[in-house]
Formats: C-alpha cells, sequence, structure tokens
C-alpha cells in the first residue's frame, strides 16, 4: 500500500512531499474510531487502517 | 387507432362502452393497453399530445415546499409516451427483502406481493424494454476477483441499459393499427364520478380537451397511469362527491412520497497496482455497484442501498497526456483551486467518487397535497412536501463509512468521505442542487401505495382501489417501498401482472 499512502497523503496535504508531519498534526482534530474493533480511524475524513497512520507517524 | 381529441368538435365517447379506460399513455399506460386481452374494448386516454407541448406540460406546474426537489414540471413529461421520453434506461428488478417489512422503521408495512409474484414477467419485461438477455454484463475482473470473492456484507450487482426505450416510437405504429385499443390524445381526465348509490364504483369519468370539448366516459374498469404524482392528484382533485377525493377514506392519498436518495458520499484514490494493470480499469469501476446483503441491512438498521464507484480518469488509460495533465493540476492544492475556479465546479483529483442511491423510509408527512392555485382546467395544483428521514441520512452514511471500510480491508484504495456526512444531523446536512449533488432520481413513488388494508394504503394486492369496485392504479405510485433500484422495470412487470388479473376478471 505504499503507493496508495503516498497519494491520499498528498491529498491531505496539499500534494507535497513533505506531508507526513502534517497528517500527524492531523490526528488530534479530527480522530475519529469508526469500527468497534478499532481497527480503522478517520483521518480529515479518509477512513484509514491504523496501521497507515502508525507508519506515517514513524516518518513524520 | 390514435385520433387528436383537439380536431373533434363532437363527443366521440357517446354511446360508446369501453371494457377498460386507461387514463395516461406513458410506460404503465401503453404496456397495459397492448397486453390487455385482444377482445376487450380498451380506451387510452393521454392528457398530453404526440409531442411535447407548453400547453399540457403546464399542468404539472407545482409547489416544492419540503426538502429540495426538482421543478414538477421538469421532473416528468406530459406527452404520448409520458416519462419514457426522457428516461435514462437504467433497469433492474427489486430485491426480494424490498417486499418485506422493516421492524425498526417506522409506517413500514411490507408489500402485500412478493418477488416471486412479479417474476414470471421478468422476461417479458426485458423485451418490452428492449434489455439485453439478464445474465451479467460484466463478470468479474482482475480488480474485484480476489477481494470482493471473501465479501460478507456487500455483494456485486449488475444493472442493465434499454437504448432507452421511448414508448411514443416504438409502440405508436401498433397502437395506431390496434382494432382493440382507442387512444385519444389530448385528453384530460378532470374528475372522476361515483355511482350515485353506495359510490363503490365509478359510473363515469369527464375529459376535456384544450379548446372547450367535455366529454363522459364510460367503461366497466378505469385504470389511473398518470405517474406518481399525478395519479394522487387526480384523486384528491375528484371531490365533488367525497370530500376528500375518491379512494381517500383514511386519508392516504398522496402520503408516503418516497425518492431514491442520490448523492455522491465520497472519494477514493486506488492502489497504484490497480491503476497501472487493468488496462479497462474505467470500465470496470463504472459498472461497479455494490449492494448490502440483508443480514447486514438488519444488522445496521439500515434501509436498502447501492453504492456506485464512478472513475475520474479518463476512459482511454493510454492516453498519458491526459494522464499527465491532471497529474500536474492536481500536484497541489492551490492549483487545483485555481483550476476549479476557472472550470467553475471542482476537479476531481482522486480517481473517482462513490454515489449512493438509497430507499426511503415510508413517511406520511412527505407528502403531495393540493394548492389553492388552479390550473387552465380549474383543478388544483399540487404542494410537494418531500421529507428526509433520520433513517434516510442514516443509510446513506453507514453506506459510505462500510464501503470505506471494505476499501481498506481489502487495500483496494482508501476513500475520504464528504464532510457533510461526518457531521452528526440529519436532513439539514444533505448538500443540495448548488453543491452539483443529483438530490433525487426523478422517482415519484408510494403516493398511493400497496397494502393490506385501506387503514394503511390506497390499493390491494391487485392494485384495485380499496372501496371502489372497477378502479385500479398503474405505475410506482402503488409501491409499498421503493427500493434501490430505477423504478421502470418493476412497473413494467406489475403492469403485465395487472393486465394479467384484469384479463381474468372481465
Amino acid at each position: 500500500m505504499k503507493i496508495t499512502r503516498r497519494k491520499f497523503i498528498a491529498a491531505v496535504a496539499g500534494g507535497v512531499a513533505m506531508f507526513a508531519g502534517r497528517i500527524c498534526l492531523a490526528l488530534p482534530v479530527n480522530y475519529n474510531d469508526v469500527s468497534n474493533s478499532g481497527e480503522y480511524i478517520l483521518v480529515d475524513g479518509w477512513v484509514l487502517k491504523k496501521s497507515d497512520v502508525s507508519d506515517v507517524e514513524g516518518k513524520g | 387507432m390514435i385520433v387528436d381529441l383537439n380536431e373533434l368538435k363532437a363527443d366521440p365517447f357517446k354511446s360508446q362502452d369501453f371494457d377498460v379506460c386507461i387514463c395516461g399513455a406513458g410506460v404503465a399506460g401503453i404496456t397495459l393497453a397492448r397486453k390487455l386481452p385482444r377482445h376487450l374494448k380498451v380506451l387510452l386516454l393521454e392528457g398530453g399530445g404526440g409531442d411535447y407541448s407548453l400547453e399540457s406540460q403546464d399542468m404539472y406546474q407545482g409547489r416544492n415546499v419540503g426538502h429540495e426537489y426538482f421543478d414538477l414540471e421538469i421532473t416528468r413529461l406530459r406527452f404520448f409516451g409520458g416519462t419514457s421520453n426522457h428516461w435514462t434506461g437504467m433497469c433492474r428488478y427489486m430485491d426480494s427483502y424490498d417486499f418485506d417489512p422493516m421492524t425498526y422503521v417506522p409506517h413500514s408495512i411490507g408489500w402485500p406481493i412478493s418477488k416471486s409474484d412479479l417474476d414470471p414477467y421478468l422476461e417479458e419485461t426485458v423485451e418490452i424494454l428492449d434489455l439485453p438477455e439478464l445474465t451479467p454484463r460484466f463478470s468479474g475482473g482482475k480488480l474485484w476477483d480476489e477481494s470482493f470473492l471473501k465479501l460478507n456484507d456487500f455483494e456485486r450487482i449488475d444493472f442493465w441499459w434499454s437504448p432507452p426505450t421511448r414508448f411514443s416510437e416504438k409502440y405508436k405504429s401498433e397502437l395506431e393499427d390496434s382494432d382493440n385499443v382507442f387512444c385519444y390524445l389530448n385528453s384530460n381526465v378532470v374528475d372522476i364520478i361515483l355511482d350515485e348509490g353506495n359510490g363503490s364504483s365509478v359510473s363515469t369519468i369527464s375529459v376535456k380537451n384544450y379548446v372547450g370539448l367535455e366529454c363522459a366516459v364510460k367503461a366497466r374498469t378505469y385504470v389511473l397511469a398518470a405517474g406518481g404524482i399525478e395519479n394522487a392528484r387526480m384523486l384528491l382533485n375528484s371531490n365533488s362527491q367525497l370530500h376528500n377525493g375518491v379512494g381517500n377514506g383514511f386519508d392516504n392519498v398522496g402520503r408516503y412520497f418516497s425518492e431514491h436518495l442520490h448523492f455522491k458520499v465520497g472519494e477514493f484514490f486506488l492502489e497504484d497496482s490497480y491503476v497501472g494493470s487493468i488496462k479497462d480499469l474505467p470500465t470496470e469501476l463504472s459498472r461497479t455497484f455494490l449492494s448490502p446483503k440483508l443480514d447486514f441491512i438488519n444488522r445496521n438498521k439500515c434501509l436498502n442501498f447501492s453504492t456506485r464507484v464512478v472513475p475520474s480518469f479518463p476512459d482511454d488509460m493510454d492516453d498519458t497526456f491526459k494522464q499527465k495533465m491532471r497529474q500536474v493540476l492536481c500536484f497541489s492544492e492551490s492549483i487545483e483551486r485555481a483550476v476549479s475556479d476557472v472550470k467553475g465546479s471542482p476537479l476531481l483529483c482522486s480517481d473517482g467518487f462513490l454515489k449512493v442511491t438509497t430507499d426511503q423510509a415510508p413517511n406520511p408527512l412527505s407528502r403531495i397535497t393540493l394548492n389553492d392555485q388552479l390550473d387552465s382546467f380549474g383543478l388544483n395544483r399540487v404542494d410537494l412536501n418531500w421529507k428526509i428521514s433520520d433513517v434516510d441520512v442514516h443509510t446513506l452514511r453507514v453506506a459510505a463509512l462500510e464501503t470505506a471500510k471494505m476499501f481498506a480491508e481489502h487495500d483496494i484504495g482508501r476513500v475520504r468521505i464528504n464532510e457533510w456526512l461526518l457531521s452528526k444531523g440529519g436532513e439539514e446536512l444533505l448538500p443540495g442542487f448548488d453543491d452539483l449533488e443529483e438530490v433525487g432520481g426523478h422517482h415519484h413513488m408510494c403516493t398511493t401505495r400497496m397494502a393490506s388494508s385501506a387503514k394503511d394504503g390506497v390499493v390491494d394486492k391487485n392494485q384495485k382501489v380499496f372501496g371502489v369496485d372497477n378502479l385500479y392504479i398503474a405505475g410506482c405510485s402503488v409501491f409499498s417501498s421503493g427500493g434501490h433500484a430505477n423504478p421502470t422495470f418493476t412497473i413494467t412487470q406489475m403492469t403485465l401482472r395487472l393486465s394479467d388479473y384484469l384479463g381474468e376478471i372481465l
């Protein structure tokens, strides 16, 4: 999912390469669990797997 | 034969008795006229002419007093062939569970018939609507093979496309040559007169042309087939004997107006291996409709719906120039915004969007009523008070979230859900036409709904109006619920069934 992740991050952050920090900043603002199991989260409207975000946080 | 009543000076119906009088020559009216047994003498009345005219179309003016909706004079057509004259042609039968009541939805009564009652008419409907054979147009593909086979909650469904069939073109010559169907154009039904005894049957109907001729039509049986709004309006306006109109003893006529909500609920990016490796990806995507299984619907206490996956990239994936241009324009938010301003509409930089079509919960307050404005025949025009219930909005939300989770779970891609859908609230959240939303499907359903008893609806399981022995209604005003599928296919099936029934009893 690396390429897809790049795409959605680009969309959230405006299409620039320095995106990782921005998506981390976005988390506290608009962060919701959208499943009972906690497998999916909502970041600025994007329904992501938790693993998507932990990867991004690591890069940030 | 087809005759223009405007061209006649004298009442052509005087001293004539018909077996069946059908009011309205659209999909239902023309189908019924063609399919009734040939030994029956059938009168088919059309309020409009052979082509569009402002004079006829004006009768459809009305007011929207509820949720934002299409102008009532443009959401339907009033001339021979009816709304089939601007039909897009999408077809699908209803799901079996569309006929069942939903225990968690107030006023959901279910249908007094089931899908199996309509299945025998499937093949004939296919022929009438010029559909390709009922095999899936798209049976798998690289995009969905692996991931979708694992799904439990959704299934991929197929729609079929009619050319679309224009009933005015396809069936005009057949009706002109018919020796048992007498079609009169510019023949407007202005009153339904009940017998003077106990009022339990229709004795005549009054018909007017546009140049002052008024006629009385006598038939053994009458069928209203004028569309989801006009069927109710005709009953309500026929109030010279009964204050509430004909068939309205329980005040159900015009209530439960339902549409199919049509909204874009989000956009998506696909995983790159899909984008790069599937040559006919736009085709695969655009033919993909997802629909929930019954267990999912019950578990989520939502309504039936379908999600359409609409690609935003060009049909020709090899067109690298277009692809590169898109990448450049979508590179940054500021460029995207500037292009959108020039274009006058949002530039979609994602790989596509999700569009959801839902059933609506039956709502007695969502209704057609007469207002105080009159048309040129002195008949009251209508107010449409379209209501959208919380469960309707809940269904849009469930559809968006669960489809998005499915995209993530199977690494198909990622979905961004539209902001308005993530807010708390109901009808007030919905975007309108200004936001480039379709809002509805131009489907006017359930205003004379079918029920097991008169207290719950207007017609019985044979589409006969409760309390009136010889008055029937055809078209999607008799739907008890709308499902998510476009209604023309079901209208045609039900009309064929009605034809069989009337053929048996007459």
